[in-house]
C-alpha cells in the first residue's frame, strides 16, 4: 500500500511537471533531468511491487518505462528519451563489465563441455529452425507472399540470425535480483555471453552472404576478416585494460564506483573516437566494440587480479541503479505504434523462435549429457532479447533497403514481446533449478 | 561526443581530487587545493580553451542540478529540530543575527556602488542582495580545517562557530528563492510584473514543493535495508527534485534544502541518506566547482576590480557582526572583536549560490556580481584558513 501511494505521488508530480510550460531555457534541461530521476524512482517502486507477486523486478522497470514513456501516458516525452540515450550507452558498457565479472573462470572450466554443447545446440537449431519455420510460414504473411525465393531465403536467414541473439543484461539483472547461484546459473550465463558474441558474427556472415546472393556478386572475404579482427582486437584490448583497471583500483583509495563509471565512459567514447578518426583520416572501417572490451575487462579483473572481490562489490553497489535506469529507458523507447501494427505477425515469430530455442536447448543439454531437469528448463532462460538484437534489426534496415525496413519493424516488435515475457520465464527457470536465493534458503 | 569528452575530463579531475589527503605544497596553497579552488580555475580554463563549449555546458546542466540538490539536501539534513532544541537560544540568535547583519551591511555598502556603475533598478537591488547573501555565508570546511590544524583552542567557543557557520547558510538559500521569485515568477503571476511581495508567494510554492518531495523521500526510503537501494533512492530523488525544481523554475538548492529538513525531522539524524550524501560529497562538490568555473563569464571588468574590496569588506563585516551579536545576545562583550574572523571562510554555499544564478541569469550585472563572489571564494581558499585560525586564537575575552 505504501509503495502504491508513493508511486501515485511520484506520478502526480511528474504529471504536473510534464504539463507545466514556463518560458526559459531551464525547462528543456529540467524536463530531461526530472524524467531521469522519475524513471529511476518509479521503476524501482514498480519493481518492488511486482516482486511481491513473484514477478521479476526488471519486468517492472520495463513496464514503468512503457507506461510513462512517450507512447502511453507521455509523462516522459520523446525528446527526453532521446537526450537520455547517452546514459543508455554508458549503462550498457557498465553492464558488460558486470557480465565479464559474473563469469568465474573456474566454473567455466569445470562446465566447459556443457557450455560448449549448449552453444552448438542453441546456435544451430535456433538459426536453422527459425529460418526454416519462417520459410514455411512465408506464404501466410502478406509482405512475403510476392517475394522471390532468393530474397525470401536471405530474409529468413537474417531473421534466424537475429533470433540467436539474446540479452546478457537482463540475464545478469535477473541473476542479481534472485541471488541465484549454482551450476545451472553459471552455464546459462556463460552460454548467454558467448552467444551474444557469436550472434554478431553469424549475423555479419549472413548479411555478407545474403548481399552477395542478392546482387549476384562474389562474397567479400575482407568483410569477414575485418569483423574477426575487430572482435579479436576488442577482446585483446579489454584484457589489457583489465590489468590496468585492476592496478588502478588497487591504487585508488575509495571512489571505486566513480572509477568504474569513468572507465565505462572512457571505453565507449574512445572506441567511437578511434573508429571516427580511422574512417575520416584513412577511410578504414574499423570498429572496436565497447561491449566486448568491457566483458573482457570485467572477466580479467574478476578472475586474474587481486581486486576481483572489490570490483564485484562496487559493481553490486552501482548495478541496481544502472539496471533500473537501463530497463526503464528500454521500456520508454519501445515503439508501441510498431507493435500495434504488427503484433499478430510478431507473435507468430515469437512462437517460432520460442519453439526453436526449446528444441535447441534440449538438444544441447542432451549432447552434453546434462541432468534431465536441465533439458526441460534450459530453453526458458534464452527468450529475452534487448540491445544487441535491436542493433542487428537496425543494421538490416540499412543493409537491405528493399525489404529491410519491413523486417526491422517486425524484428523490433518481436524483440519487444520477448523483452516483456523473457524475464518472467527466466526467473521461473532459475526457481525450478532450485538456484534462486529464496529457494536455496527455504530448502536449507 | 564533445559533451561526453567533457564529462570524462570532469570525472577524471574529480576522481583525481577525491582521494587526495595530503599535498606537497606549502600551507597557503595546501588549503586552496584542499578546498578545491583549482577546480574553479580548471573549469574556467576548459571553457576558455574551447574543450567545454556552450553546447556541452548546456548538456551537462543536469549534473549541475544534481550537485545543487546534493548541497541543498546536506544543508537541510543539518536542521534536526530535536537536536536544535538542545542548543542554547542565544546560540541560535547569534548565529542568525550575525548572518543577517552581514547581509544587510554588505548589500547596503555595494548597492550605491552598483547603482553608480550599472544604474538603478530591480536588477541592481537583486545584485546587491546577492552579494550580501554570499557574504553572509561561512564555510564549514574552512572552519573544520582550521580547528583540525589548531588542535588546542581553550578559549575558542568552537561550538558557537560551528553552529553559526551552519545556520548562516540559511540566509543565502532564502535570498536565492526570493531572487528566483522576482526573476522567474512573473510568468506565473497575473500582471507579469516582478515584485518583492509576489516573490514571497513564489517562496511559498517552492516550500510546498520541498515539503511534498521530502515526504515522498521519506516514503521511498522507508524500510530500505540494502546500501544499493539507498544509493538508488538518494540519487534518483536528487535528480528528480532538482529537475522538477528547474522545470517549474524553483531553485533546486532551496527545494532540496526543505526536503532535507523534512527528511531529517521524520527519520532522525542517523539515516543512511546522510551517510551516502556525506560519503559522496567531495567528488560531487568538485564536479560542481568545475561546472561553475566553466560557466563563469566575467561580465564587466568591474567585477575583478571590486572583488578584493568585496572580500575585505566581507571579512570586516563578519568580524564586527559576530562581536555585535555576541554583545547583544550574551549580554556583555564576551567575544573579542576579532573572533569573527573564525567565520571568514567562504565555500560550498557561496558556490551553490553562484551555480543557481548561473542556471537562470546571464546579464552583465549578474555576471559581474558572480565574478566578485567567485574571486572572493578563491581568495578565501588562500587566506581564510589563516584568518580563521587567528579568529580561533582570539576566542572569548577573559
Amino acid at each position: 500500500m505504501r509503495r502504491l501511494l508513493t508511486l501515485i505521488g511520484l506520478a502526480a508530480l511528474a504529471y504536473v511537471a510534464s504539463k507545466a510550460y514556463l518560458p526559459g531555457f531551464s525547462n528543456i534541461t529540467g524536463h530531461a533531468t526530472w524524467s531521469l530521476g522519475f524513471l529511476l524512482l518509479a521503476a524501482f517502486t514498480v519493481g518492488e511491487l511486482l516482486a511481491l507477486i513473484r514477478l521479476p523486478r526488471i519486468t517492472g522497470y520495463l513496464l514503468t518505462g512503457l507506461a510513462f514513456g512517450p507512447y502511453l501516458l507521455g509523462f516522459v516525452n520523446e525528446a527526453s528519451v532521446q537526450s537520455l540515450s547517452v546514459i543508455d550507452s554508458l549503462a550498457l558498457t557498465f553492464i558488460a563489465l558486470s557480465a565479464g565479472g559474473e563469469l568465474p573462470w573456474k566454473d567455466i572450466r569445470d562446465n566447459k563441455k556443457t557450455i560448449g554443447w549448449a552453444i552448438v545446440g542453441l546456435m544451430s537449431v535456433v538459426f536453422l529452425g527459425s529460418t526454416l519455420l519462417f520459410l514455411g510460414f512465408s506464404k501466410v504473411f502478406a509482405f512475403t507472399r510476392d517475394l522471390d525465393l532468393r530474397s525470401l531465403l536471405v530474409m529468413a536467414a537474417v531473421l534466424g540470425a537475429i533470433a540467436t541473439a539474446r540479452s546478457p543484461a537482463s540475464a545478469i539483472a535477473i541473476i542479481k535480483e534472485t541471488r541465484a547461484h549454482g551450476i545451472f546459473t553459471e552455464i546459462v550465463l556463460g552460454v548467454t555471453v558467448a552467444m551474444d558474441i557469436l550472434a554478431i558474427v553469424l549475423f555479419a556472415l549472413v548479411v555478407s552472404v545474403g548481399q552477395a546472393v542478392l546482387t549476384n556478386t562474389g562474397m567479400d572475404p575482407g568483410f569477414i576478416i575485418g569483423l574477426s579482427l575487430e572482435i579479436f582486437s576488442s577482446l585483446a584490448l579489454g584484457t589489457a585494460l583489465g590489468f590496468l583497471l585492476a592496478a588502478w583500483l588497487k591504487r585508488v583509495d575509495g571512489y571505486h564506483l566513480i572509477t568504474i563509471f569513468v572507465f565505462a565512459v572512457l571505453v565507449t567514447e574512445a572506441s567511437h573516437f578511434l573508429s571516427d578518426q580511422l574512417e575520416s583520416w584513412y577511410q578504414v572501417k574499423f570498429h572496436l566494440e565497447p561491449m566486448l572490451i568491457c566483458i573482457a575487462t570485467g572477466f580479467v579483473v574478476r578472475n586474474f587480479s587481486s581486486q576481483g572481490a572489490r570490483f564485484m562489490r562496487v559493481i553490486e553497489d552501482g548495478g541496481l541503479m544502472v539496471y533500473t535506469l537501463f530497463f526503464a529507458l528500454a521500456g520508454a523507447a519501445l515503439d508501441l505504434d510498431i507493435l500495434r501494427s504488427t503484433w499478430a505477425l510478431a507473435l507468430v515469430l515469437v512462437l517460432i523462435r520460442g519453439v526453436a530455442i526449446q528444441v535447441g536447448a534440449w538438444t544441447g543439454m542432451r549432447l552434453a549429457k546434462a541432468p534431465d531437469q536441465y533439458r526441460k528448463i534450459f530453453g526458458l532462460t534464452f527468450i529475452t532479447q534487448a540491445g544487441v538484437s535491436l542493433g542487428l534489426a537496425k543494421a538490416v534496415e540499412i543493409r537491405f533497403p528493399d525489404w529491410g525496413p519491413a523486417v526491422a519493424t517486425l524484428a523490433v516488435a518481436t524483440i519487444s514481446i520477448n523483452q516483456i515475457i523473457g524475464p518472467v520465464l527466466f526467473k521461473h527457470a532459475l526457481w525450478l533449478a532450485r538456484e534462486t536465493g529464496d529457494r536455496r534458503k527455504a530448502e536449507g | 561526443m564533445k559533451t561526453l569528452l567533457a564529462l570524462i575530463v570532469l570525472l577524471l579531475l574529480a576522481l583525481a581530487a577525491g582521494p587526495r589527503t595530503h599535498s606537497r605544497f606549502g600551507r597557503l596553497s595546501q588549503s586552496f587545493f584542499f578546498l578545491g579552488g583549482e577546480f574553479l580555475l580548471i573549469g574556467w580554463a576548459l571553457r576558455s580553451l574551447g574543450i567545454l563549449g556552450d553546447a556541452s555546458w548546456e548538456a551537462l546542466r543536469p549534473l549541475l542540478t544534481l550537485g545543487l540538490s546534493w548541497i541543498g539536501l546536506l544543508l537541510g539534513l543539518q536542521f534536526e529540530f530535536r537536536h536544535l532544541k538542545k542548543i542554547p537560544l542565544s546560540f541560535h540568535m547569534v548565529g542568525l543575527f550575525q548572518g543577517i547583519l552581514v547581509l544587510v551591511a554588505v548589500s547596503l555598502a555595494f548597492y550605491p556602488l552598483l547603482i553608480r556603475l550599472f544604474g538603478d533598478g530591480m536588477e541592481t537591488q537583486a545584485a546587491a542582495l546577492l552579494l550580501g547573501a554570499a557574504a553572509a555565508t561561512s564555510s564549514q570546511d574552512i572552519l573544520a580545517l582550521a580547528i583540525h590544524r589548531r588542535r588546542k583552542h581553550p578559549h575558542a567557543p568552537v561550538h558557537l562557530y560551528r553552529y553559526a557557520a551552519a545556520l548562516d547558510s540559511v540566509i543565502p538559500v532564502m535570498v536565492l528563492v526570493l531572487l528566483f521569485g522576482v526573476n522567474r515568477g512573473r510568468s506565473i503571476f497575473s500582471d507579469g510584473s516582478p515584485s518583492w511581495i509576489k516573490a514571497l508567494g513564489w517562496t511559498g510554492y517552492a516550500t510546498g514543493l520541498g515539503i511534498v518531495l521530502g515526504l515522498l523521500f521519506v516514503f521511498l526510503s522507508f524500510r530500505l535495508r540494502e546500501r544499493a537501494h539507498h544509493l538508488l533512492i538518494t540519487v534518483g530523488f536528487l535528480v528528480f527534485s532538482g529537475g522538477l525544481a528547474m522545470a517549474l523554475d524553483f531553485p533546486p538548492l532551496y527545494v532540496s534544502f526543505i526536503s532535507g529538513i523534512v527528511l531529517v525531522n521524520i527519520t532522525g539524524h542517523h539515516n543512511r541518506t546522510w551517510e551516502i550524501a556525506v560519503a559522496s560529497e567531495r567528488p560531487f562538490y568538485f564536479i560542481l566547482l568545475l561546472l561553475v568555473g566553466a560557466g563563469w563569464h566575467m561580465g564587466s571588468y568591474w567585477g575583478l576590480i571590486l572583488a578584493p574590496l568585496f572580500f575585505l569588506g566581507r571579512i570586516l563585516a563578519k568580524s564586527l557582526a559576530l562581536s555585535i551579536s555576541g554583545r547583544i545576545f550574551f549580554g556583555k562583550q564576551l567575544l573579542d572583536w576579532r573572533s569573527g574572523l573564525a567565520l571568514s571562510g567562504q565555500g560550498a554555499t557561496a558556490v551553490a549560490l553562484v551555480a543557481s544564478v548561473q542556471l537562470v541569469e546571464r546579464g552583465t550585472l549578474a555576471n559581474t556580481s558572480l565574478s566578485m563572489i567567485l574571486v572572493a571564494v578563491l581568495l578565501s581558499g588562500l587566506f581564510a584558513p589563516s584568518l580563521t585560525s587567528e579568529g580561533l586564537s582570539r576566542g572569548v575575552r577573559r
